[in-house]
């Protein structure tokens, strides 16, 4: 199981309602139509902090090994997207794509 | 040992031999239908020689065309080029090939490429002239315009040269970030120009970000074979959920990886972060995710570094964590390690000690937190996880969780599922008179509350007030008409009343009953326990209707299942199932199948969660048929559920049957070997009073050990009296400790002792297919001496490392001992290290325990 603080991207001291807001705008991005797997994962993060003791019983009780996107997203966020440059094009296009 | 390279074949040519009769055009054909393009370039060349160019031209060019795009597929574009050359060398008459023209760009030689494309505009061939134009189009993005075609008075209306300023501007403007312009630009792009693709992926890119599902859409758009083909699949991976992402960044190469890190904004320490993470792949170890987590401590933050550090601990046991990860850890962190793991390794009272140090940890033993503060849910949660622990509740400590749940109330008055949690495990243990006053204070608190009044309900079927219990089930139907649980209630308490009736020979208002159940029932199977007791009173009126009540039986599963239903019945009603079952014509009863045996088991183990059920008072009629199944085709699962079966009901002589069948067939597999002993102990002949006896279970704990069965090893501890003396982690003091194997000798010096047959079977049950083969090939001889050869050889079984260090050592494996060896006591065994050693728990009535272990 992934961090659920890092799914919901709220901080590890969040609120009850700053959980149950990112929450909503989450599951708003990903409607289970639309992105299923997502929309799960969501659930399930929400499900894994929406209280106090919620939030305690993960802390204490959760052992699920580290996740790589855990690593990620925690270490080092994605910034804004951005643009690739005009040389980032080329590269692409002259046909060593891999 | 054979050798790859001695296997390997000489490479064979694809060219026809010289021997070969003379070349047909059917011959080319086939081979250039069949893929094999340079057998076909042969048959065709050799018929151009005698042939007109109808025979050969057409399928010379293809096979030249599919050799050149296999060699491009390569990514050998220098010698799919000459391909090219000499198809247009060989076949004069055919058009220029698109693909042919884009590589003579690429490569530099534009005055051919000129040439081509000139031909291609002369002949008007609209299909290759607009392929071509797409092919450059993408190439003249990149470079500058070839003076030939710039120049060429020929091309001035050519959309090729017409939109590619337009095309570049636009891609310039989209990379300055001016959306605006790129708008403008792509309006001056007509909907046939050679740009087209690239005009769709520029507005995918646009709007990448506001709406991704209508980006995603026109990448789609994009045709795989399209010259803007890998800026569509860079576009496409850049849309992918952020897990699916990092995954596929390693299949791609660096230019699409690179763009793509870019489009979703990866920032250079993400990306440094991605490329460790990539090279640790897809399972990495523990120590290479710590010496990762270790250098990225500092981002990660200390609270999380030592949360994952923890659950690594976890997934690593039984080997320890390094040392200088253990530092990571504060001493909370390593006596809730110690628990987490305790919990899945070690028995009910010691992770109950485990678990109480933790306890301790939060809060000191003699005070208390204030309810609802935060080490007050803490302490609750921990308390509610041991009640909700089966393991525990079976235990003889029940009643030290019993006092934990209590407590929890106080801890986390508010918490309604901790309530309910201690109600219903008083229910299931007939404790009814502690249950019902809870549950008013509940039902006072919260009235209206559906879990309350389904507890309510299940607390009046266990007290057998059915009346109270229809009610209560018709007042949850009222708030909630599809809850599946009431209606279910509801039937039970229908049913549970009739046989009351029947038990005191009111049968009118046990038809009515019936009649009642009836409305309820779902399925087959309920349907068929009203008929059952409406079988038993027609028996009960000396009307013996054998038919019904055999397809009574059926729906309940049919076999000895459906007759355990029937004699269950009897049971409740204090009938003798032996006679009921006779006298409707149900007996002899038939000797069970692998799966009505399995479903017999899964009945009888759903009964034992009944407070009152004592199977033992209708076991009877079952004994002779589960006897003779003991004889089936089973596979070890199937022992071991039956096994776990019997144990659970107290059948201990069958278990004992079924685990001596189990062991003839798997000799010495540990879990049957602790089935057997517990079984013999069971029936008080424990058979440990002999050095063999006890040498076949300390066998089986190292065999236990080594496969990773934790719990079976302590099983067979407690059997052989060892419980709390033997620690997994005393031999890792520190990080050296930890990777180095030569001081790992606790597991070599046990196999060592290892009766050499038992070894042998040790072998045989972890390499499984790999060992018979291995036996086969060594006509059984030496095996052992085979084996090592082998390992010798570099040719590792899959085996754990420790086996392996093993048998390296010349004096190993075991060699048969002289004689028996009758001794008195057990072999004496290593004494565990003082300050590791767990003491065993005091009797219940004492105190409450306390764990100490240090399992890192």
């Amino acid at each position: 199981m992934r961090d659920p603080y890092l799914i919901l991207g709220v901080p590890d001291d969040a609120s009850d309602e700053a959980i149950h807001a990112a929450y909503l705008a989450a599951i708003k991005a990903c409607p289970p139509d639309r992105d299923p797997r997502r929309f799960d994962a969501v659930r399930q993060a929400y499900v894994s902090l929406r209280t106090q003791r919620d939030r305690l019983a993960w802390e204490l009780f959760d052992t699920s090994p580290p996740q790589p996107q855990d690593v990620l997203d925690r270490a080092a966020p994605a910034v804004e997207p951005g643009r690739p440059s005009l040389a980032q094009f080329h590269a692409l296009l002259r046909g060593d794509a891999g | 040992m054979t050798t790859r390279r001695a296997t390997k074949k000489p490479r064979q040519s694809s060219k026809p031999a010289a021997a070969t009769p003379a070349h047909s055009p059917e011959q080319a054909q086939a081979a250039l239908a069949a893929g094999r393009f340079r057998e076909a370039i042969e048959h065709f060349k050799a018929l151009s020689r005698t042939g007109p160019p109808a025979l050969w031209q057409e399928g010379l060019g293809l096979a030249y065309r599919g050799r050149a795009l296999e060699l491009e597929a390569k990514g050998m574009s220098k010698e799919a080029l000459t391909i090219w050359d000499n198809r247009q060398q060989a076949c004069p008459g055919l058009v220029p090939d698109p693909r042919h023209l884009a590589l003579l760009l690429r490569h530099g030689r534009v005055a051919p490429a000129l040439a081509a494309y000139r031909h291609l505009v002369n002949t008007g061939d609209a299909a290759p002239l607009t392929e071509a134009r797409a092919r450059f189009a993408a190439s003249f993005l990149i470079d500058d315009l070839p003076a030939g075609f710039s120049e060429d008075p020929v091309f001035a209306d050519d959309p090729l040269i017409r939109d590619t300023p337009t095309a570049r501007a636009a891609l310039a403007a989209y990379c300055a970030g001016g959306d605006e312009e790129v708008g403008r630009q792509l309006k001056a792009i007509p909907f046939r120009s050679p740009y087209r693709d690239l005009a769709t992926l520029l507005k995918a890119l646009i709007g990448l970000r506001d709406d991704p599902v209508a980006s995603g859409k026109l990448v789609e758009r994009v045709p795989a074979d399209s010259p803007f083909a890998p800026l569509a699949k860079a576009i496409r991976l850049g849309l992918q959920p952020d897990e699916d992402l990092t995954k596929a960044l390693g299949e791609v190469g660096e230019p699409v990886r690179d763009f793509v890190m870019t489009l979703r904004g990866w920032p250079d320490r993400r990306r440094q972060l991605w490329r460790e993470l990539h090279r640790l792949g897809d399972n990495p170890n523990s120590s290479q995710w710590i010496a990762l987590l270790r250098r990225y401590r500092g981002l990660l933050g200390a609270s999380w570094l030592r949360h994952q550090v923890r659950a690594l601990a976890a997934a690593d046991f039984p080997r320890p964590l390094p040392a200088p990860l253990l530092a990571e850890l504060t001493p909370f962190d390593r006596t809730l390690g110690a628990a987490l793991i305790g919990e899945k390794t070690t028995p009910p009272r010691a992770f109950f000690g485990f678990w109480k140090d933790v306890m301790a940890a939060i809060v000191p033993p003699g005070s208390k937190p204030a309810p609802g503060s935060e080490d007050a849910l803490r302490l609750a949660l921990i308390q509610r996880r041991l009640g909700e622990n089966p393991n525990l509740l079976k235990s003889t400590i029940r009643s030290w969780v019993e006092g934990e749940l209590a407590t929890s109330l106080e801890l986390d008055p508010d918490y309604l599922p901790g309530h309910l949690l201690l109600i219903g495990h008083y229910r299931r243990h007939g404790r009814l008179r502690e249950a019902r006053p809870m549950l008013e204070r509940l039902l006072q608190r919260w009235p209206e509350d559906a879990e309350i009044l389904n507890e309510a309900l299940d607390l009046a079927l266990a007290g057998n007030a059915f009346k109270k219990a229809a009610g209560l089930a018709k007042r949850i139907l009222d708030r909630d008409p599809i809850n599946r649980r009431a209606k279910q209630s509801l039937f039970q308490a229908h049913l549970a009343h009739a046989r009351k009736q029947i038990a005191k020979s009111r049968f009118d208002l046990a038809r009515k009953e019936l009649e009642q159940a009836d409305g309820w029932a779902e399925g087959a199977a309920s349907q068929a326990r009203v008929e059952l007791l409406r079988g038993i009173i027609a028996w009960l009126h000396g009307k013996h209707d054998k038919e019904a009540m055999s397809q009574a039986c059926a729906a309940l599963g049919g076999g000895i299942t459906g007759r355990l239903a029937l004699a269950l019945e009897a049971e409740r009603l204090r009938f003798s199932p032996q006679i009921l079952l006779k006298e409707t014509g149900l007996l002899p009863l038939p000797t069970p199948d692998r799966e009505d045996l399995l479903a017999y088991c899964r009945a009888l183990r759903n009964l034992v969660e009944e407070a009152d059920f004592k199977p033992k008072l209708i076991w009877q009629p079952f004994h002779a048929p589960v006897h003779k199944a003991a004889k089936l085709d089973l596979d070890a699962a199937d022992f071991e559920t039956v096994c776990e079966t019997l144990r659970q009901i107290g059948l201990a002589e069958l278990r004992l049957e079924y685990a001596n069948a189990a062991l003839r067939r798997w000799p010495a597999k540990p879990l049957f070997v602790v089935h057997k002993f517990e079984a013999r102990a069971a029936l008080g002949k424990p058979g440990m009073d002999t050095w063999t006896q006890m040498r076949h279970l300390e066998d089986a704990l190292v065999q236990a050990r080594a496969e990773g069965d934790q719990r079976t090893a302590h099983r067979i501890e407690e059997l052989l009296g060892l419980s709390g003396a033997w620690d997994p982690g005393e031999d890792f003091e520190d990080e050296e400790d930890f990777y180095d194997e030569g001081d790992d000798d606790d597991l070599p010096a046990e196999l060592a002792n290892m009766d050499p047959a038992v070894f042998i079977n040790l072998l045989r049950n972890l390499m499984g297919p790999e060992f018979k083969k291995l036996e086969k090939a060594l006509g059984g001889k030496d095996v052992l001496g085979g084996l090592r050869e082998l390992i010798d050889a570099g040719d590792l079984p899959d085996l754990p490392p420790d086996l392996i260090k093993f048998l390296r050592q010349p004096s190993n494996p075991p060699k048969p001992q002289a004689g028996p060896q009758i001794k008195p006591q057990p072999k004496p065994r290593r004494e565990p290290a003082p300050r590791r050693a767990r003491q065993p728990l005091a009797d219940p009535d004492d105190e409450t325990p306390s764990g100490q272990l240090d399992l890192f």
